[in-house]
């Protein structure tokens, strides 16, 4: 990996898509407001580690704080603004020979279930801001630790972690187009957009588990109509949107109650459920013991 | 220098116990854990992990986990050779082989370590030669250190970074 300041000159746009031998690491800190122009990006990842910037990929604005991240597809175009107090802007491009080979390599494992050969290199449906997966983004400052540093194989353990983000990331487009094909729309620009709205609102749900979530909010992040919203969710994964956050509360409670001594009512209402009777019914229809014995039998 | 030179590098180190205690430091994992990884983990051809002390075999996949990094930093590999004796040779950075072999030389034992087939690209020639060839001078010498005096030189806290001995 290739630790570089980012600079415009690195980014200006020539029409040509950009390769990389190497992993490159792009740094930018500032403490005054920023404009950086478009440019043609390479399948890369961008990161704000302090203050917020806002990106305009492709068209469509997005937000980034330190609590997100943003994977970019190759080709795409990419601008961004940082406000009055600057803000420090990270973007991991990934080595383009490797990224094809690793995710050639995960697709051809997966050979049986039949994805198009174009498929590997096609990040477009995981091209959306991404909220969970914090640990994905504790990486980028051992990376830059690790690029400047003198520790022995500095450069083979900054490729380790850059490997294991681009394998998630190559995993993560695997699941993607695997939910998106079970989505009922002829146009693959359809079926794109609608992934990315199911995607970035279920991405939402897990960040957002323990508040109070309604079905009219959860459409307005996906920008789509209640029902319609409703519908799509279920086509794609097999639940409504409420079974869903069900689940991911009840995982949630479940590594409460494995990994801390917080008292029953308290990890019920920890993880969003209002009421602990509710709680203890659900979880052990779904377990098949009382979160009591959940805990007793660790 | 023309660019192929690039694509290997060899190190010797001369260390003064027999060749069968520094092969079992090399073949085993709990031997590689004494000098060089946090964590060693050898797997048959069917998966199943080997015990700390049983000889690694030809064929072995590994990964390995290094003091002062969190589990996210792992290196994975396969074993290509495992005489029982006198050479020990894996896959590492890139996929490139490295051959340990282990002879005596004025009453010592040499330690030859050759990583070859070394990218040789304008870009990642010298990342990987010089990085990789620093980074097994260190550890070799740490190898050196544990069976001659019996002082460990690496670095075990994640806290402390940047330093040659993690």
């Amino acid at each position: 990996m290739i630790l570089k300041h980012l600079s415009k000159r690195h980014f200006v746009s020539t029409g040509d898509i950009p390769t990389f031998p190497d992993h490159c690491l792009f740094l930018m800190k500032s403490q005054s407001p920023v404009d950086f122009p478009g440019y043609f990006t390479a399948f890369s990842m961008v990161a704000m580690l302090k203050g917020w910037g806002k990106f305009n990929i492709n068209g469509s604005r997005v937000t980034l704080d330190e609590n997100s991240f943003l994977v970019v597809n190759r080709g795409s175009t990419l601008s961004f603004t940082l406000g009055k107090s600057g803000g420090y802007v990270v973007i991991l491009c990934f080595n383009t020979t490797l990224a094809d080979l690793v995710a050639r390599k995960i697709f051809f494992r997966k050979e049986s279930t039949g994805f198009p050969a174009s498929a590997p290199g096609d990040f477009s449906l995981v091209e959306h801001v991404h909220y969970e997966n914090a640990s994905l983004k504790q990486h980028l400052p051992a990376l830059i630790a690790l690029g400047n540093s003198c520790a022995s194989f500095h450069a083979l353990k900054a490729d380790m972690i850059v490997r294991s983000i681009l394998e998630y990331i190559i995993h993560e487009n695997y699941s993607a187009i695997q939910v998106s094909s079970k989505l009922k729309v002829v146009k693959t620009s359809t079926r794109i957009d609608l992934y990315k709205r199911l995607a970035i609102t279920k991405n939402w749900m897990d960040s957002n588990h323990a508040d109070p979530i309604k079905l009219d909010h959860l459409a307005d992040i996906s920008m789509l109509n209640a029902e319609h919203f409703l519908r799509l969710f279920k086509q794609a994964y097999g639940k409504t949107p409420y079974q869903y956050l069900k689940s991911v509360r009840l995982s949630h409670a479940k590594e409460l109650l494995r990994t801390t001594d917080l008292p029953v009512s308290a990890v019920c209402h920890e993880v969003g459920f209002e009421s602990i009777s509710s709680f203890s019914i659900l979880f052990k229809q779904c377990t098949g013991q009382s979160p009591t014995q959940f805990r007793g039998k660790i | 220098m023309e660019n192929d030179q690039w694509s290997q590098f060899k190190l010797r180190v001369n260390i003064q116990k027999d060749t069968d205690a520094v092969y079992h430091l090399w073949s085993t994992a709990n031997g590689l854990e004494r000098w060089f990884l946090r964590n060693a983990i050898f797997k048959d051809p069917d998966g199943n992990v080997r015990d700390g002390d049983s000889p690694i075999q030809q064929g072995d996949t590994y990964e390995w986990y290094w003091h002062g990094y969190p589990d996210s930093v792992v290196e994975k590999g396969k074993v290509l050779k495992a005489d029982g004796y006198k050479v020990f040779s894996f896959t590492f950075s890139m996929d490139c082989p490295v051959t340990v072999s282990l002879y005596t030389e004025a009453g010592e034992t040499i330690v030859e370590l050759i990583e070859s087939d070394l990218p040789t690209d304008e870009t990642t020639m010298l990342k990987h030669y010089v990085g990789d060839s620093r980074g097994w001078i260190f550890y070799l010498i740490n190898l050196k250190s544990i069976l001659e005096g019996g002082v460990d030189l690496r670095n075990k806290k994640v806290e402390l970074i940047d330093v040659i001995t993690s």
